[in-house]
């Protein structure tokens, strides 16, 4: 699941390239893929990206792309940052549910095929508010500093509660866990320690 | 902070036009990538490239001024008003400011751009003396932001025969790189009327190059070592 543990440093997604690219391909030359069928597509495989490109497309007044994302910038910035505490995440957690709605009405001018870098700008600003919410919400959930994240009121790691993997759904924004693997196949594990310098 | 804009949409205009825009920039505005994104807030419409915006993935170079470089490491403050902003020359415009630049990779790709080497490789690397590593400074660097071979008359006039400065420093890179094997078929690919002697040291990519590199000296360096294989 994670070849990082609780850190993902700068750069280091080389390591994630690495490994997991190695072993995906690994997997496509041990089950032959290239000279398998692909599975039937089901007929409504495409609407849900159709949809959200007719929206824009006949949208003709709304919010504006480049405000929105920049009110969500901050937001993360000033509630997700490096120092974090339940008062500035919990009202993070709100703010970015309200930023939700806003997104869900962005309207753009620009309704050319060619080269539309606006409709790009809010395609991604969508995915963005996904990934706004799996962070905040999974980061005021978890009441324990660990890796990346810094808690004032828990500073702290919890190894009791809180050695799992944190898994969050679209649906309901909800949050579920996933014990982490202690027992690697082929090496050592190494042993969950605090990390001091 | 006033500006004129090539502006071209095929599914809309006819021909290119120039469009004026008057935008009110913030106090920590200081490349003109920002003043570009607070274009780009203001109307939408407007298409240009851009990813890093710091000199490192080379997206938005366009003509600024009438000189190519990237916009995110220009600096609004030493640019004349209105500023004028165009594509790259020379190479076919998609919409705005953004062009085709398949010419650009396709003569790139024609250097085989990457370290040919049959010798099984070591058990770990194969190694470098420091000085030898040494003579890759000031080649690897390019970023194939196309501002060069843009600014290029002779790459305007052949950009399907003259390498081009981009692809000919890239291509003294490997000639250079003491672990590549292919040096003599490289020259051969190279020595062609068009190829490489199109070069005529006008010396417009060292001058527009936003990372100071010099592709002039590199084509002089390979024009030297076909001169000693053939003597």
């Amino acid at each position: 699941m994670s070849v990082h543990g609780a850190n993902r440093l700068g750069t280091n997604s080389l390591l994630d390239l690495l490994v997991f690219g190695r072993a995906a391909g690994n997997f496509i030359v041990e089950q032959d893929l290239q000279r398998r069928q692909h599975k039937p597509l089901p007929r409504d495989a495409g609407d849900m990206a159709l949809g959200r490109l007719a929206r824009l497309d006949s949208a003709t007044s709304g919010e504006q792309v480049a405000e929105v994302a920049d009110k969500l910038r901050k937001t993360i910035q000033g509630h997700c940052a490096v120092f974090r505490n339940e008062q500035l995440l919990s009202e993070g957690v709100s703010k970015v549910l309200e930023l939700e709605q806003r997104v869900q009405r962005v309207a753009i001018k620009d309704k050319s095929r060619i080269f539309n870098t606006a409709r790009v700008e809010a395609l991604e600003l969508e995915n963005l508010i996904e990934v706004a919410k799996a962070t905040v919400v999974s980061a005021e959930a978890r009441k324990e500093s660990r890796g990346a994240q810094a808690r004032s009121d828990y500073p702290e790691r919890d190894d009791v509660h809180w050695l799992k993997h944190t898994l969050w759904y679209r649906e309901g924004n909800r949050l579920d866990y996933k014990p982490v693997n202690m027992k690697p196949l082929s090496v050592e594990a190494f042993p969950p320690k605090v990390r001091t310098y | 902070m006033k500006f004129r804009i090539y502006r071209y949409d095929p599914e809309k205009d006819g021909a290119p036009r120039m469009q004026d825009y008057d935008v009110a920039l913030d106090h920590h505005d200081r490349m003109l990538l920002d003043a570009l994104v607070r274009l780009k807030a203001q109307d939408d419409t407007l298409a240009f490239r851009r990813s890093c915006r710091e000199g490192v993935c080379g997206s938005d170079a366009m003509n600024i001024n009438g000189k190519n470089g990237l916009a995110c490491i220009t600096n609004l403050r030493e640019l004349k008003e209105p500023v004028e902003l165009r594509p790259l020359p020379g190479l076919p415009v998609i919409r705005d400011l953004i062009v085709d630049m398949s010419q650009f990779f396709k003569q790139y790709h024609s250097i085989r751009p990457y370290l040919v080497n049959d010798t099984p490789p070591p058990e770990k690397e194969r190694l470098q003396f420091p000085a030898e590593r040494d003579e890759l400074d000031g080649l690897y660097e390019c970023i194939l932001c196309a501002c060069c071979s843009t600014a290029c008359p002779s790459f305007w006039w052949n950009p399907d025969k003259f390498v081009g400065p981009a692809g000919l420093l890239a291509a003294y890179r490997f000639i250079a790189d003491s672990r590549d094997e292919a040096t003599n078929e490289r020259l051969d690919n190279l020595e062609d009327p068009y190829r490489l002697f199109r070069c005529h040291t006008i010396m417009n990519c060292v001058d527009v190059c936003p990372k100071g590199l010099n592709p002039t000296k590199a084509i002089g360096k390979i024009k030297e070592l076909m001169v000693k294989r053939a003597v």
